[in-house]
């Protein structure tokens, strides 16, 4: 049996410019609010990869991928 | 403290290398709107796409064939790098290549499909590539905001 981790989205707002590739990137799982700060409105939105490729391309580090 | 670009490519282990196909596009754009064509170009399609941030700014231009709503001719202008015009450049030809891309499809592009047709990007100018399809779905607005404006003239 494989343990079962959950894997946490963390975008740090102050980081963020609000470029919007993450948001091109997977379009289901981020979204630019009203301050143009990138938010994870749905964490299942897009598989590991493309959510891992979004983090990976975020000119400001802004995405970090936390194991719980 | 902020890390070294070094350090970010030995991190996500990629090499700092431009594919074949990008330095291709980069080196000679396909679809480039050349200022002495900017005036006789006929489109019935405009959208852009920028942040203020990142300091890029993306132009498009689309000929629409208004009968199978396909795209018949494009035209792009950036201020961007050699990865945003790669990209723009392999994306204009996808929109155009086998007789035109109909709309429907068009909207769909993904930056991941025009990363995997150019053969990849270094991870850290990936977020230069993702203006070019953002003014694409612009330009696409764009055609049917007008495309209803005449429905509804016609309307009236």
């Amino acid at each position: 049996m494989s343990v079962k981790k959950t894997k946490k989205i963390k975008i740090d707002r102050n980081k963020c410019i609000g470029c919007g590739t993450c948001v091109a990137l997977a379009p289901e799982v981020f979204e630019l609010d009203k301050e143009n700060k990138s938010w994870v409105k749905n964490p299942k939105g897009a598989n590991e990869e493309t959510i891992k490729l979004a983090a990976d391309s975020c000119p400001a580090e802004a995405i970090k991928i936390e194991m719980e | 403290m902020k890390k070294s670009e070094a350090d970010l490519i030995l991190k996500n282990e990629v090499p700092w290398l431009y594919s074949k196909k990008v330095k291709e596009h980069f080196f000679n754009p396909k679809n480039f709107m050349k200022p002495s064509e900017e005036k006789k170009f006929k489109y019935n399609a405009y959208g852009e796409a920028g942040s203020a941030v990142c300091g890029d700014l993306m132009k498009f231009w689309l000929w629409i064939d208004q009968k199978t709503e396909k795209i018949k001719k494009a035209r792009w202008r950036t201020f961007g790098c050699g990865s945003a015009i790669a990209s723009t450049s392999m994306l204009s030809v996808m929109i155009t290549e086998k007789g035109g891309m109909p709309l429907t499809k068009a909207q769909k592009i993904k930056p991941q499909d025009i990363m995997k047709r150019l053969g990849g990007l270094p991870i850290i100018k990936i977020h230069c590539s993702v203006l070019g399809d953002e003014a694409l779905r612009a330009a696409i607005k764009d055609y049917e905001r007008q495309k209803n404006e005449k429905n509804k003239n016609r309307q009236k």
